[in-house]
């Protein structure tokens, strides 16, 4: 089954061809990030007017390097939500275009479903599975008993982790988007600097007060006239950041005793993260390629052939964007109705 | 050009038109409520399934580009470009005031609201062979009441195709991969930038 997926729910216009939910035939991404960085952080009307004007390239690159005719189309997927609902709706738009015109089935994919079947890209997916998101707009535990069957045990309460990784590079001078920059520089220092320690009940995350603390401790020491070792705040920072995401995880595979722990999201290519995982985590743990871990389509056509075995039937044109969408267990298995 | 859609989503009203063999066959036209995404595509679907028309019988989509920057704009913009390529027919866009202006023959001001007294506008004159007089932009509502007392205002959306085709009132898009909407303005964000 050949399934054309889009994705465009941030600042990444993408078109893919996948094949049965397990091989990647194309996958272009039109990274923005050359423009956001001209303004810290992305612009949503800087972000749609882009998606407009790149939108038709990156179908016509998707289908010519797949090498398919687009008569070998089964199945048209897109991005329905959460993301911009400005930038979703030129992909949601542009999918239900080219699927009317060549008369293919189309159905909506939830964005973080997309996150975790990336995975699908290297093996297939072992249940039970724990996925942990990661990314600049989630920090989200979710336990899938199946396909396509999602429970959510946990997420932020405020920042994704992400977004407090991106707000302090900025305070530390490291451009945009500063959480790789931060990874790297946080490896030259020492967690030297105290920070609170949030243990939250269950398994959500909380990531404001963090970045309160720092904020709270740059200005302090800036008043003291006091030295600050920039590479130091990020090694603090970085440290209790993870370690939030190291003790609700771990808490969740005691309790539910997954087969695999799924890691997605951009957030996923952490450093920190991969050196530290395997001595934290006892359990076999899957992590995209980084290609996939950013946001992408060849991730929504994955989890969109999962999606169409278990309600094989196309949505009707007029469904929607979600700027916000919660997980509900079984939408998506049920067809568009459900959704909400 | 005789048979071909028009689709026009830059303001809060949905316009969805078919002429076919140089004869209105179809109309819609409708205030939406923040739903051109939930009604856009079944409207167009309804308007050539209607018609007895499939997507490459037609000589042409023509598109309204706004101004403006009402988030319908690009979704019938992008539409535009998808079946104009999928189908491989030619792509015209029209500006969404000369659609407003070709309701009257009369000199018009065709105005879009921008707030703070300020419009998106353009001057139209329909009996005349260059109907254009003034070139869509941001006006202020008062330079143009001073610049052009004697031409009626218009604020509403109820467009003449027939006129439109007549006066061959739109422009033929060469690059439909470049094509995006007439926002006029800067985003806020670019301005503040380039200020700074
Ligand atoms: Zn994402």
């Amino acid at each position: 089954m050949n399934i054309l997926s889009v994705e465009t729910s941030c600042d990444e216009t993408s078109v893919a061809i996948t094949q049965d939910g397990t091989r990647v035939l194309s996958n272009v991404v039109l990274s923005q990030i050359k423009t956001h960085a001209l303004y810290g952080g992305v612009v949503p009307e800087i972000a749609s007017r882009e998606h407009v004007e790149g939108i038709t390239r990156v179908f016509d690159q998707a289908i010519a390097e797949a090498g398919i005719p687009k008569e070998a189309i089964d199945l048209v997927a897109v991005t329905q939500g959460p993301g911009l609902i400005g930038s979703l709706l030129v992909g949601i738009n542009a999918a239900k275009a080219f699927a009317y015109a060549h008369d293919i089935p189309i159905i909506g994919v939830h964005h973080i479903v997309g996150h975790i079947y990336a995975n699908a890209t290297k093996q297939p997916l072992e249940f039970p599975l724990l996925a942990l998101i990661i990314s600049g707009g989630h920090t989200e535990l979710i336990y899938m008993p199946e396909h396509m069957r999602f429970e959510r045990l946990g997420k932020t309460q405020d920042d994704a982790i992400g977004e407090a990784y991106d707000k302090v590079a900025r305070l530390l001078d490291l451009g945009y988007p500063g959480g790789p920059k931060l990874d790297q520089l946080a490896h030259t220092g020492t967690p030297s600097i105290p920070m609170p320690n949030v243990a939250l009940d269950g398994y959500d995350f909380s990531y404001s007060g963090l970045k309160s603390h720092v904020i709270n401790t740059l200005h302090n020491l800036r008043q003291r006239r006091e030295a600050i070792e920039p590479s130091d705040v990020a090694s603090s920072f970085q440290t209790a950041a993870f370690k939030q995401i190291f003790t609700q995880t771990q808490k969740a595979i005691e309790t539910f005793h997954p087969k695999q722990l799924v890691i997605a999201g951009g957030v996923a290519g952490n450093q920190y993260l991969r050196t530290h995982m395997h001595t934290v985590w006892d359990v076999p743990i899957q992590i995209p390629p980084l290609e996939y871990c950013m946001d992408n389509a060849a991730m929504i056509g994955m989890a969109a052939y999962y999606q169409w075995q278990q309600h094989p039937v196309g949505w009707t044109f007029d469904f929607n964007g979600h700027a916000r969408m919660d997980f509900i267990q079984k939408a998506y298995t049920e067809g568009e109705e459900v959704i909400r | 050009m005789k048979t071909f859609l028009t689709i026009d989503t830059a303001t809060d009203i949905l316009y969805v038109h078919v002429m076919k063999d140089g004869r209105p066959v179809f109309e819609h036209q409708e205030k939406g409520h923040k739903d051109h995404a939930v009604k856009l595509l079944p409207t167009l679907i309804q308007a050539l399934e209607s018609s007895g028309l499939k997507g490459p019988e037609l000589d042409g989509i023509l598109v309204g580009v706004g101004p403006g920057s009402y988030t319908g704009v690009r979704m019938g913009v992008v539409v535009a470009k998808m079946w104009a390529k999928e189908w491989d027919i030619p792509l015209f866009k029209i500006s969404t005031l000369a659609l407003m202006a070709s309701a009257k023959t009369t000199p018009t001001v065709a105005m879009i609201d921008a707030r703070n007294q300020h419009v998106f506008a353009g001057a139209y004159d329909f009996s005349r062979p260059e109907p254009c007089l003034l070139k869509p932009g941001y006006y202020s509502r008062l330079f143009l009441a001073e610049t052009y007392p004697e031409m009626d205002a218009l604020e509403t959306f109820n467009p003449n195709l027939e006129i439109i085709l007549n006066a061959q009132a739109y422009e033929k898009v060469k690059s439909i991969d470049d094509l995006t909407p007439d926002y006029v303005r800067k985003t806020q964000a670019e301005k503040e930038r380039h200020d700074s």
